[in-house]
């Protein structure tokens, strides 16, 4: 299968293509420059589509049908300019903005954390926190009530980036079931299209961040399962979030800033065919990068009841991080999985995360991944 | 010294863009664009150009708090002077402010 991986970075977006054994990697020049490309998705037609930012220009989300020329959509998610903005989030944005293009008190899109497509639907999750979607491929968005209006937004506690809605899933066959992740507030479920979000994070532990979900992931054909690397921890539901049960056999451990101990990271991905799982362990929160240096994406083949550590190719020596975005896999046989490091290197396997090639280096920081078979 | 719009009516004027707008909208860095006043000629500016509004123009419609606007070479320093009244052969400059080491 020839794969086709979309990396964003901090400044701009590169397209890396492959052969049919996915072992030899074509890159394009750097595209959308001067831009943070921040999450990407592809629809049905394959139009791929890119969320960008820029510290002054503020962000937008642009699409092409031939990832060389990209157009900015007509319409962009935007909250109406009489919208209150999450206390906690106006006090963070402010505090990290060298610009000040911050305006306290309202609530703004300052960032396109994720993007994507359902059918014809695309939705956009963002921050100050909030679920966009879009009927018309981008001419016009309208922001999902159960999140905008959610009855406990103004005491969600953002992370260290700010309050963002950085993980949306979709159950195909039912798309009014649609389960969002918002740090530091957690994972919430929709079962009527997005009117109404309940708190689903029973078992996991809160303490200190509140539940700080970093990322989620399951088979949309699938949807109850789903995976989740927290901020203290992995977690899988087998009933789309009524429950969460730790999995981390197998998992290096590693010490958080009050001294707990568990398996830190940012990513998570699975695989399709074979309902595997893959993250990339940091040695944790106050370090976040790998333990002592050594680069390993970890596998799960039995629903977490085990992990196993796959390091070949990856470097031994490397102090950067992964971030949660910034992973994917290609939906391939054998699955392809492909990763961004903070530091600029873009690593590849064509076999489930067994082996692995350097594809790119050198970038500017890598902030999303994406991967897709080749059209 | 540049070439400004040429034969220009009365009321027209030139915008110079950074690249990355320009880039992004598909378009010359240098427009021509038609308003008795700042406010209008990137009214103007953004008719013609719409995909331009929302890197200009904060939520409120105001310029975006570090996008700069210089009528020839004098800053146009808040949402009032954007009234001031323009003349054939101005040049309006957009830039964003440029910070750090």
């Amino acid at each position: 299968m020839n794969a086709t991986v979309l990396v964003g970075t901090q400044k701009g977006a590169l397209v890396l293509r492959s052969d049919e054994s996915r072992a030899r990697w074509q890159r394009s020049p750097l595209l959308l420059k001067g831009w943070l490309v921040t999450s990407f998705a592809q629809d049905v037609s394959g139009r791929t589509y890119a969320g960008v930012t820029h510290d002054v220009w503020g962000a937008t989300v642009m699409a092409s049908d031939d990832l060389e020329n990209w157009t900015q959509l007509e319409g962009a998610p935007r909250y109406p300019s009489d919208a209150r903005g999450n206390p906690a989030h106006n006090r963070i944005i402010g505090a990290m903005d060298p610009m000040e293009q911050f305006s306290p008190g309202g609530r703004h899109v300052d960032q396109i954390w994720k993007l994507y497509c359902s059918g014809d639907t695309l939705y956009a999750g963002v921050s100050e926190a909030g679920i966009f979607r879009s009927d018309d491929r981008g001419k016009s968005w309208r922001p999902l009530r159960g999140i905008d209006q959610h009855p406990d937004r103004d005491s969600f506690g953002p992370g260290f980036g700010g309050l963002c809605a950085h993980s949306i899933l979709i159950d195909e066959q039912d798309p009014q079931r649609i389960w969002v992740g918002i740090s530091s507030a957690g994972l919430f479920r929709s079962d009527d299209g997005g009117e109404t979000f309940v708190s689903k994070n029973e078992g996991v532990d809160s303490s200190g961040e509140g539940y700080c979900v970093h990322s989620v992931a399951h088979d949309p054909t699938h949807p109850d399962v789903i995976y989740r690397q927290d901020h203290r921890g992995v977690y899988r539901t087998d009933d789309g979030g009524d429950s969460w049960e730790l999995i981390e056999n197998g998992l290096p451990q590693s010490e958080l800033s009050d001294g707990r101990r568990c398996s830190f990271g940012f990513p998570i991905d699975v695989d399709t065919r074979t309902d595997s799982a893959f993250i990339v362990p940091m040695a944790g929160d106050s370090f976040r990068f790998p333990h002592e240096g050594r680069l390993a994406v970890y596998r799960t083949e039995d629903h977490g009841n085990s992990w196993q550590g796959f390091a070949e190719g990856l470097p031994t020596d490397c102090y950067a991080n992964v971030l949660r975005g910034a992973m994917a896999t290609d939906g391939g046989d054998p699955c392809g999985v492909y990763f961004g490091t903070t530091a600029g290197s873009v690593f590849g396997s064509a076999d489930r995360a067994e082996t692995w090639q350097s594809l790119a280096s050198n970038l500017p920081k890598v902030l999303a991944v994406e991967a897709f078979p080749s059209r | 010294m540049s070439p400004r719009c040429e034969a220009a009516p009365d009321s027209q004027v030139e915008v110079r863009l950074p690249r990355v707008l320009a880039e992004l909208a598909g378009c010359d860095r240098k427009i021509c664009v038609t308003g008795v006043t700042v406010e209008e000629a990137l009214a103007d500016l953004v008719r013609r150009h719409a995909a331009l509004g929302l890197h200009l123009f904060d939520d409120t419609g105001a310029l975006r708090r570090h996008v700069l606007c210089f009528r020839n070479e004098v800053a146009v320093q808040s949402r009032a002077e954007l009234g001031q009244s323009l003349s054939a052969g101005d040049r309006l400059t957009l830039v964003n402010s440029v910070a750090g080491g």
